[in-house]
């Protein structure tokens, strides 16, 4: 998606029909953004946010009395909420900076709460609100935008709108940036919270653990670039403060530490094929759509005070792309494997009644009993003027098994989804 | 060539403003906004609004087993929600009249639902002579922009001052210095509370708006002066449940409440000063802490009669120019409740204390807020850094038959404002 973006974004910029701009002295307005209608069709039951228009993985079997497995179900739905547009400032230059103010605005509403409320699907929502100011030696960038840890111009080019999720980094935040430039590196420290990507805790996904922590989110991370391929690496320092009140009424000042790190390798042959790779690992990286989180680690007896565990996560992928016939047909291949890793000490696990019910949530992330999981999609995507078409078959097989004393899955069941996505696009 | 002529005068006066013009047909539309980005370091935990945008005031004490406070925490936060895009229509004028159009929206959402795109002022207004109209949604007739204080936090010095945006129709009459505006409003985003929680649907059911009569007197470029006062009326319910039985009751509660403001420049000092007094009764969609609550109870129909929580609320606000790019100010505000206008049935007590569940407002149990927040901005072209330190100083208690608080106590609060702004 992001791939998708970035390339509309060039085409935008190479085709004069694509972008209305409106030019006055000293400063530049474009208005950008495109339409895009989808068709999935799903073999099974998933977990995804948008009303899986955003595709995770598969849905865990259950069984009937009969042993069937109830997810075992297809679906198809139609989606147009990844339609976007945007406009950007560009105004007079500030000393040797030239700034850039950009804002940009999607349909899915408010999004990235797993099971996301259907009712607030379909509104505006805001997708980058963010100004840059950049010179040749240094750019500074503050608002709402990809997270520095998310290597955003080197994602999957994929049709599906998850870009990979959840074998790449995803978030965007509202951040403070700044980067040093130099001939051929890049290096960046950013500031970030959370808005719309958030962590896991004992009242569900919220903002509210980041802004108890006090502390912001730090990211570091240099890029080098030789010749026309790139490699990137990431550092990403999280502290988060889970409950102010134990649920004996005690005041707590609870926290969790949770580092992770990122990296990536961007080859790129103009007018023949690219191949990006990424790699991370981490703890808790559920704000960033990464198998993994925290469990509760110990509890006082008396008071409630808790200690906590991080949940360690990996995934990798590649995606490959050729890029002959003129760019006007482009096949590109996903492929993502992604390992929930438990945790280093030991874990108190979910508190549940006698008839199995859950009373109290002690474990919080993402995937927390999915063992490991892999994705390949094949693609291929037509542009013709301002219209493009993509296909896409998403194969995403995920093993669930049962937690044990460490966070890590036993006794693992795989199961699989395949999506058939197809897509059309007008980009203006 | 006389519609040609207006055109080109209409595109110079946008030139000269820092908003951008284009012509569709035969009409001018200029289009603007900013990219805000905020931050805002807490020392305690603050009256929760969407995502802690701005701290209304300090969350009162909440004591553990050990005697601890559980909301003495801090927070730190960063949002982008206040970038703001606006675009405004010049019409053609319908013989001496000049229309316009001004739409603006922000990602401020509602309430707790951030980053979706939120009206924030659509409204169309025709200037005819000495008349203007005005039909849609912008500031409540409490808050005259050009005058009220220039504040990094984006509240513009509630709780003490009304601030709220409401659908509204709008009718002024100027003569010389003096301009007489008279104003029905209803609600739509900043809502009354009521037995239901925060909803229009009392003052959809009480059928009359908002009325509101303002006097404006501006003397000369460098003074000006308003008052107003302001009729409301809500119907909290319209049926009554008293055991299984179900009862059609005709309840309602007028309030009235009254505002005088005063602004000076002085640009010999480059000074700007700005004060405004405001008694309020039943105006917690202004976010003013006032509100009105349960006086009394048939026992046999349910009925309930109301009475108003009255507060006073009153600001200053001081400006300075101290260099072309760079601004200094201080803003300091007081609110203090004055308590209910009748009081509340002994039969409704609870420990002598009137229930909070009986009294509709922001947080009924605040007896006084107190602040004062320096700041400075700095203009670097269109690129703005502001700087703003909020001390918050609140009392809080039980509250007593006559709604005034008892047994308080004092908590603070010190907020670290940074805010980066680009207009374009």
């Amino acid at each position: 998606m992001i791939m998708l973006l970035v390339s509309v974004a060039l085409l935008c910029c190479s085709c004069p029909l694509f972008a209305v701009t409106f030019e006055y002295p000293n400063w530049t307005y474009t208005f950008t953004g495109y339409l895009k209608h989808e068709s999935a069709y799903d073999t099974r039951q998933n977990n995804g946010v948008d009303a899986n228009e955003y595709l995770l993985y598969p849905e865990p079997p259950i069984y009937d009395a009969q042993h069937q497995d109830i997810n075992h179900r297809g679906q198809h739905a139609f989606f147009t909420l990844e339609s976007r547009a945007g406009i950007t400032a560009e105004g007079p230059s500030i000393k040797s900076y030239q700034p850039k103010a950009v804002v940009t605005a999607d349909f899915f509403g408010r999004s990235f709460e797993i099971d996301a409320i259907a009712d607030l699907l379909n509104l505006a929502t805001m997708r980058y609100a963010y100004v840059d100011l950049t010179n040749d030696r240094w750019s500074f960038l503050c608002g709402y935008f990809w997270h520095l840890f998310c290597f955003d111009q080197y994602t999957p080019n994929s049709v599906s709108n998850n870009c990979g999720d959840p074998f790449v980094v995803d978030s965007r935040n509202p951040q403070l940036r700044i980067s040093k430039l130099g001939k051929r590196s890049k290096f960046s420290v950013a500031l970030s919270t959370q808005l719309d990507y958030t962590s896991d805790g004992p009242i569900g996904f919220d903002t509210s653990y980041s802004k108890n922590a006090i502390m912001p989110n730090l990211t570091l991370r240099y890029d080098h670039t030789f010749g026309t391929h790139t490699c990137c690496f990431a550092v990403d320092l999280k502290r988060l403060a889970p409950r102010l009140q134990t649920n004996t009424g005690y005041k707590t000042r609870e926290s969790l530490m949770s580092g992770a790190i990122n990296s990536t390798l961007a080859l790129k042959w103009p007018d023949k094929v690219s191949c990006y790779s990424s790699l991370v690992y981490g703890q808790n990286m559920t704000n960033f759509v990464i198998f993994g989180g925290y469990a509760v680690h110990t509890i006082d007896p008396v008071t409630d005070v808790r200690t906590y565990a991080n949940l360690y996560g990996t995934a990798v992928q590649t995606d490959i792309e050729i890029l002959r016939w003129d760019q006007r047909c482009v096949p590109g291949i996903f492929l993502g494997y992604g390992k929930n890793l438990g945790a280093r000490t030991s874990i108190i696990d979910d508190q549940l009644a006698d008839d199995g019910s859950l009373v109290e949530r002690r474990v919080y992330g993402i995937g927390t009993t999915i063992d490991h999981a892999w994705r390949i999609a094949p693609r291929l995507r037509l542009f013709y003027k301002t219209v493009c078409a993509g296909i896409e078959l998403e194969c995403t097989q995920a093993s669930y098994g049962i937690r044990d004393t460490h966070a890590k899955v036993q006794c693992t069941q795989p199961v699989t989804n395949i999506r058939l996505l197809s897509a059309v696009y007008y980009i203006f | 060539m006389k519609h040609t002529l207006r055109i080109f005068l209409v595109l110079v006066y946008l030139s000269m403003r820092h908003t951008h013009a284009t012509i569709l047909s035969d009409k001018a539309v200029d289009f603007g906004g900013f990219v805000r980005h905020s931050s805002a370091l807490d020392s305690r935990l603050t009256v929760p609004d969407n995502e802690g945008v701005s701290a209304l005031f300090p969350l009162p004490k909440r004591i553990d087993p050990v005697g601890r406070d559980i909301n003495a925490r801090g927070q730190y936060n960063m949002l982008t929600l206040q970038t703001r895009l606006f675009s405004r229509l010049y019409a053609p004028p319908i013989g001496d009249a000049r229309v316009q159009g001004y739409i603006e929206v922000d990602f401020q959402g509602r309430r707790n639902i951030a980053e979706l795109i939120r009206m924030r002022r659509v409204y169309i207004t025709c200037d005819y002579h000495n008349f203007s109209f005005l039909g849609g949604q912008t500031d409540n007739p409490f808050f005259i922009s050009p005058y009220e204080p220039k504040t990094v936090t984006i509240d513009q010095g509630a709780p003490y001052n009304p601030f709220s945006r409401n659908p509204q129709i709008r009718f002024a009459y100027n003569r010389g210095i003096c301009t007489v505006i008279g104003t029905a409003t209803t609600q739509l985003d900043k809502l009354s509370p009521g037995p239901i929680g925060f909803s229009n649907t009392y003052m959809r059911n009480a059928i009359v708006p908002n009325l509101d009569l303002q006097v404006q007197i501006k003397p000369n470029d460098q003074l000006f002066f308003a008052t107003s006062a302001n009729y409301k009326r809500l119907a909290p319910r319209i049926a009554s449940a008293v055991g299984d039985q179900i009862f059609k009751v005709h309840e309602s509660i007028n309030s009235f409440s009254a505002f005088a403001m005063g602004w000076c420049a002085i640009p010999q000092r480059q000074l700007q000063l700005a004060t405004k007094i405001v008694y309020s009764q039943n105006m917690c969609e202004y976010d003013l802490l006032s509100g009105y609550a349960v006086r009394s109870r048939d026992p046999v129909t349910g009925k309930q009669i109301y009475t108003n929580l009255a507060n006073v609320a009153c600001w200053a606000d001081l400006q300075k120019n101290v260099r072309e790019w760079i601004q200094i100010g201080c803003f300091t505000g007081f609110t203090k409740n004055l308590g209910f206008g009748h009081p509340v049935d002994d039969n409704l007590l609870v420990d002598n204390a009137v229930p909070s569940s009986l009294v509709f407002a922001r947080e009924p149990t605040v007896n006084y807020v107190m602040r004062i927040m320096p700041r400075t901005f700095w203009n670097i072209k269109q690129l703005s850094i502001g700087a703003e330190l909020q001390l918050d100083h609140a009392t809080f208690g039980s509250i007593s038959k006559d709604g005034t608080i008892c047994d308080s106590h004092a908590v603070n609060l010190a907020r670290l404002h940074l805010v980066l702004l680009y207009n374009f």
